[in-house]
């Protein structure tokens, strides 16, 4: 099953990508789709010949060229790809990009003589991401030399390139994360902003209404902004400040009031250079409605909240998180102390997929004490990779609520303490990052039974989202993507993977948040 | 009856794909003829692992196989054989092919000042070979000379004409003196033969006798004399081991042919494969 994907993403992208690369003949784009389905299919010998004839037909193609010579390389003929490579140079001076390639070629034989040769800058000042390949070839080669200064040296000038290539960027961002563990961007963030349709619009409020599964549909606007500043004061302790906003605005007049906007300051300090890593944090929050109450109009303060919050990378896969604190509502009876604990996991499953999961628990005892809680949730992410370097993304998430003190308390009870279970389901579809911009499209399924039958709900809501994930690394960067052309295989993941690991952690803990939130119990 | 004849055919079937796979790939050059079978063994599976790097894109043993035969294909399984013949491990064998292959597909050609240089064999040759060497440098006494002999006399007549550059290294004994010898015989025009005398009598090699011995090679003894203190003579001699130290010159011999750095193996045998070789390519004869 999995050979057809990949036969059907190199076919996608030998014609999308070839056409994206501005090629005009037809029969070159036929000759590189032809010869990448055959290599997707292991049958590199029929491709060769497939690329041969089309060289023959086009001996100035380049795109051919490389591809005749990755080719070459898959069938472990490393002479005739330098050789079909070398051609194309002697007749194009100064043909930097072929002379890259070969280069890279002769790096991974260790020759370094003759790499170090065709790495040459010279002539080659542009396009800038041709010049920082060549000087990202040039700092390999240092440092196979054990020249690690040079090396560190030609990698910075690199880095400070106005365009990278995609696999360049991985390399260099890999290098770092090799030579300095402990580096943070000073600046990251993350903009998720989202329109869509939603079946129950009572369901994705703060407020916990009563009757809750009288649907009400809606038209939503979602908007989540995160942004982390990391002061590079010194290398093992560093003052951070995480800014955070997030807004659901919904259109329907009969839930438009639960619209509500949520501001986050987390000031703090992180201690320690590489991993393991402590951030504490004061943390700040407060939640802003749309509607009224009996006493103002709205929009109005609906809560706040003063805790203490410490994160924990444990390793490049383990995340704890927690805290606790007062969070104060505008009706005393619900005010209360809080606290929860929380562990992510991240586990590679080979291909490209990934697997993160993570499990919280939390405990709130408040001035009324039919709302003390208790309660844990559990979510898993699975991240496929898909053709074309499309994502998908599949969310499960369970959450259970205890409300031991409550009984006969909340509406339809029928005299017994509630108790609430949530199930989540949501599928989404992403595509390749640009820069750090991606689109997706989700369906979010939940249903929420509550001993409470007034508190029980289903929901199902489509979301059109783009995002944007960047860091003050990246940033200023334009990233030249893989496709319509031969990417080096330097063997390192792909652009910003590293940075986006964290993220997407951080990601799975919103959710469990979203989750929490439905069970707050305010209304 | 069944069951007992399959096994027989299965028995035949298995000889045959037995004999006939390793047929196909065995090397099929005279160098591999005497070799014994661990050794051919060796032999063949490297011909249907590496690739010749011109003429023919399949393995060295389909390339073997094709018609024409690549001639290139034959030289490399030759080498393959000779050094397995030697008893040479796999890795070493490839090694050797893949410093073959560096040094013909190089594009790098360094420059070489040849303007005062005495030339060795015809000079309409197509290949020129260019050896830093030092007079004192014992693989240089057994190298040069037989290659002096191949150029003038012997397989590559009239194919490789041959230059030497002075490049005397410091750990070698009176490696200056061989060097100014070097350069005072050339300016009397008999910069071969002189030193191929000093390769000849290298074990007791004088530089008090030098003079003595221009007389033998007709040049002037107190001219030679006068040379071999002149200051002109050894800044000439500087500037050449100057030049091959700008070159990536680090050890003689040193060769470039057609000004592309040889990497490959320095054994004589080799050095006149790749030569040939060279005049193949400049021919256009890549096919037997």
């Amino acid at each position: 099953m999995s050979r057809w994907w990949t036969i059907l993403g190199a076919s996608l992208v030998a014609v999308f990508g070839a056409g994206s690369a501005g090629a005009v003949d037809p029969a070159t784009d036929e000759g590189l789709e032809r010869a990448a389905a055959l290599r997707a299919r292991g049958n590199v010998r029929d491709a060769i010949k497939v690329l041969k004839d089309a060289v023959r037909r086009h001996p100035d193609d380049q795109r051919l060229r490389q591809a005749l010579a990755m080719a070459y390389v898959e069938d472990k003929n490393v002479f005739w790809a330098l050789k079909v490579l070398g051609e194309y140079a002697n007749a194009h001076p100064p043909a930097c990009e072929a002379r890259a390639l070969m280069a890279w070629i002769h790096l991974s034989q260790a020759n370094l003589a003759l790499a170090d040769e065709l790495s040459s800058v010279e002539g080659c000042e542009s396009p800038p991401e041709t010049h920082a390949r060549l000087l990202l070839l040039r700092s390999r080669i240092a440092e196979q030399r054990g020249d690690r200064v040079q090396a560190a040296d030609l990698a910075e000038q690199a880095r400070r390139s106005p365009r990278l290539y995609e696999e360049d960027m991985a390399l260099l961002e890999a290098l770092r994360t090799r030579d300095d563990p402990g580096h943070l961007p000073l600046a990251s963030w993350r903009v998720d902003v989202a329109v869509g349709w939603t079946s129950n619009g009572l369901a994705g409020s703060p407020v916990d209404p009563v009757d809750a599964d009288e649907a009400s549909g809606t038209a939503l606007l979602s908007a989540d902004v995160r942004l982390r500043l990391v002061v590079p004061a010194a290398r093992t302790i560093r003052p951070v400040l995480d800014v955070q906003f997030r807004a659901i605005e919904q259109t329907d007049e009969a839930v438009r009031l639960l619209s509500y906007r949520q501001p986050a300051l987390r000031p703090g300090v992180m201690f320690g250079g590489g991993l393991p890593r402590l951030a504490l944090f004061y943390g700040l929050d407060a939640v802003q409605i749309e509607g009224s109450d009996r006493y103002e109009q709205g929009p109005l303060w609906y809560s706040e909240a003063h805790r203490v919050d410490y994160e924990l990378e444990a390793t490049d896969h383990l995340f704890a998180f927690g805290g606790g604190g007062k969070r104060t509502y505008r009706e005393a009876g619900r005010t209360r102390w809080e606290a929860e604990q929380g562990l992510a996991v991240s586990v590679s499953l080979g291909g490209g997929h990934r697997l993160m999961s993570g499990a919280s628990a939390r405990w709130n005892r408040a001035q009324n004490q039919a709302y003390d809680q208790y309660g844990g949730t559990g979510i898993a992410q699975l991240l496929l990779a898909l053709p074309w370097r499309f994502e998908g993304r599949l969310n499960a998430a369970a959450s259970f609520d205890d409300y031991p003190a409550s009984a006969g308390y909340f509406a339809g009870s029928e005299g017994s303490a509630r108790t609430d279970w949530l199930v989540r389901v949501k599928p989404g579809l992403w595509t390749p990052s640009l820069s750090g911009a991606r689109l997706g499209v989700d369906y979010d399924w939940s249903r929420r039974d509550s001993s409470a039958k007034a508190y029980s709900y289903t929901d199902h809501r489509v979301l059109l989202h783009v995002t944007w994930a960047l860091d003050s690394d990246r940033t200023g960067v334009e990233v030249v993507p893989a496709s319509g052309r031969e990417r080096m295989r330097y063997g390192v993941g792909e652009a910003g993977q590293v940075g986006d690991e964290e993220m997407r952690i951080r990601d799975l803990m919103r959710q469990d948040e979203s989750v929490k939130r439905g069970s707050s119990c305010q209304n | 009856m069944g069951p007992t004849r399959n096994r027989v055919l299965s028995v035949l079937f298995g000889v045959l794909i037995a004999c006939i796979v390793p047929c196909r790939g065995r090397a099929q050059t005279p160098a591999c003829n005497g070799l014994d079978a661990a050794k051919r063994a060796l032999a063949t599976s490297i011909l249907q692992s590496q690739h010749p790097y011109d003429c023919c894109d399949g393995t060295i043993a389909e390339c073997l196989a094709a018609k024409p035969v690549c001639k290139l294909a034959r030289r490399m399984a030759d080498q393959v054989c000779r050094l397995a013949g030697a008893g040479q491990d796999q890795a070493t064998i490839e090694r050797a092919l893949a410093r073959r292959a560096t040094t013909m597909t190089s594009t790098s050609v360094v420059p070489i000042d040849l303007s005062r240089a005495e030339r060795a064999g015809a000079e309409d040759a197509k290949v020129t070979l260019v050896a830093y060497v030092c007079a004192r440098c014992p693989y240089c006494a057994k190298l040069m000379p037989r290659l002096h002999s191949a150029i003038v006399e012997g397989p590559l007549q009239g194919k490789v004409k041959a230059y030497v550059r002075e490049f005397p290294i410091r750990n070698h004994p009176f490696s200056t003196e061989g060097g100014m010898a070097m350069v005072a015989a050339r300016r009397l025009g008999k910069g071969w033969p002189f030193l191929l005398h000093m390769y000849k009598v290298f074990d007791r090699f004088d530089p008090a006798k030098l003079p003595d011995c221009a007389t033998q090679y007709g040049m002037d003894r107190d001219r030679f004399a006068q040379l071999l203190q002149d200051a002109e003579v050894r800044r000439e001699l500087l500037e050449s081991k100057k030049e091959g130290v700008r070159n990536h010159v680090e050890a003689t011999p040193t060769l470039f042919i057609d000004g592309r750095l040889y990497r490959a193996d320095l054994d004589y045998d080799t050095v006149v494969d790749v030569l040939q070789e060279e005049h193949d390519r400049l021919t256009g004869n890549l096919h037997e």
